[in-house]
């Protein structure tokens, strides 16, 4: 909204300021009669440079109003989203991550992770009916005899 | 239902699934999948990917529900034996005199040992989780006439002719099971090195 109302108003201070400089030129060369067409062509001229300098105001105003847009006086315009630029484009800077982007099936990596189990018996107290048998081992030292032989001797 | 013996190293995957190829078995486990998949549910404030692309995350996250299954089978079945009473104070006794004493502990009734994990797999994209996918993995034995040797207050072997094994695959929030078999499961385990049975108390 800024910006159109100051367009209409660059627009009508230009054509006012061809107005009233266009009189006084045409009175200088018309008062004296010199020549009639000198007071159409020095109308004309004036006209002609008042309108380029209006153009020239409205084109800076504009400028000057777009470059404002995000400033913290005034309205604040809603920024256009600015659409990125086509691939190869010759505009090109720094990569910048993009939070809206998606990420394509390649770009997700898996991640398994797996916790210890949980074990639980029934019944739940671990009393059931069984039998157990305890095997001791007893190590037999053995035992050795001694026997005395008489030999006779001849 | 079909028989495959608990030795050492049997894997959850082996009883369950066999010897398969991975594509394979990502396939059966996919048939059970809900319709639409794992990923498209998971992801729904996302830009909708191609069709090809969530079935490439699905078949991703399947084959990483595949590894959860690589788990040694015996860890789940000793740990829930040495929770038995009989067989705690089996590893009493025999710590009574080490030198000397094994205990052969039978455990008569059917009885049951159900171990429960909920493993899950991370969707991650640009360092930031953007999905998350829960499993529950279930398994239940069913002793009969098991028969375990301690020594020195650890299991040194199991024996048991008449045992079962069901295994389930669940997804979180999902009711039809990804994976059911219910298999026969003799056991003929040499536990080494031997698995100690907690005490109470810590002693």
């Amino acid at each position: 909204m800024i910006r159109i109302r100051l367009t209409l108003a660059v627009v009508g201070l230009s054509l006012l300021t061809s107005l009233v400089l266009a009189p006084p030129a045409a009175a200088d060369n018309c008062d004296i009669f010199i020549n009639p067409e000198d007071c159409q062509n020095t109308g004309w001229t004036i006209g002609v440079i008042a309108t380029l300098a209006g153009g020239v105001a409205v084109a800076t105003a504009a400028t000057a109003a777009g470059g404002r847009s995000g400033g913290s006086s005034g309205d604040v315009e809603p920024r256009e989203p600015v659409p990125p630029p086509p691939a190869g484009s010759l505009i090109t800077g720094p990569a910048r991550p993009d939070r809206r982007r998606r990420p394509a099936a390649e770009d997700i990596d898996i991640q398994p992770t797996s916790d210890p189990p949980s074990i639980t018996i029934e019944p739940p107290d671990g009393t059931v009916r069984s039998h157990s048998v305890t095997l001791e081992a007893h190590h037999d030292p053995g035992w050795q005899t001694v026997q005395e032989v008489n030999r006779d001797h001849d | 239902m079909t028989t495959t013996e608990l030795g050492h190293r049997t894997t959850v995957r082996s009883v369950a699934l066999g010897d398969g190829e991975d594509d394979d078995l990502i396939a059966a486990l996919a048939a059970n999948l809900p319709r639409g998949g794992i990923a498209a549910a998971k992801m729904p404030g996302h830009r909708a990917l191609p069709q090809a692309a969530y079935r490439m995350l699905d078949n991703r996250i399947l084959a990483s529900a595949l590894r959860f299954l690589d788990a040694d089978l015996a860890e789940p079945f000793l740990t829930g034996l040495g929770k038995y009473r009989a067989l705690v104070k089996a590893a009493q006794d025999s710590l009574a005199d080490p030198g000397h004493k094994d205990v052969m502990v039978t455990l008569i009734d059917p009885y049951e040992i159900t171990s429960k994990q909920n493993p899950y797999v991370t969707l991650v994209a640009d360092n930031r989780e953007i999905a998350r996918v829960s499993f529950e993995i279930s398994m239940v034995f069913g002793l009969f006439e098991t028969a375990v040797a301690v020594r020195r207050g650890a299991i040194e072997s199991v024996e048991c002719e008449a045992c079962s094994l069901t295994v389930t695959l669940s997804l979180e929030g999902w009711e039809e099971l990804l994976l059911h078999r219910k298999v026969q499961l003799p056991v003929r385990l040499p536990v080494r090195p031997p698995v100690t049975i907690p005490l109470p108390g810590g002693g």
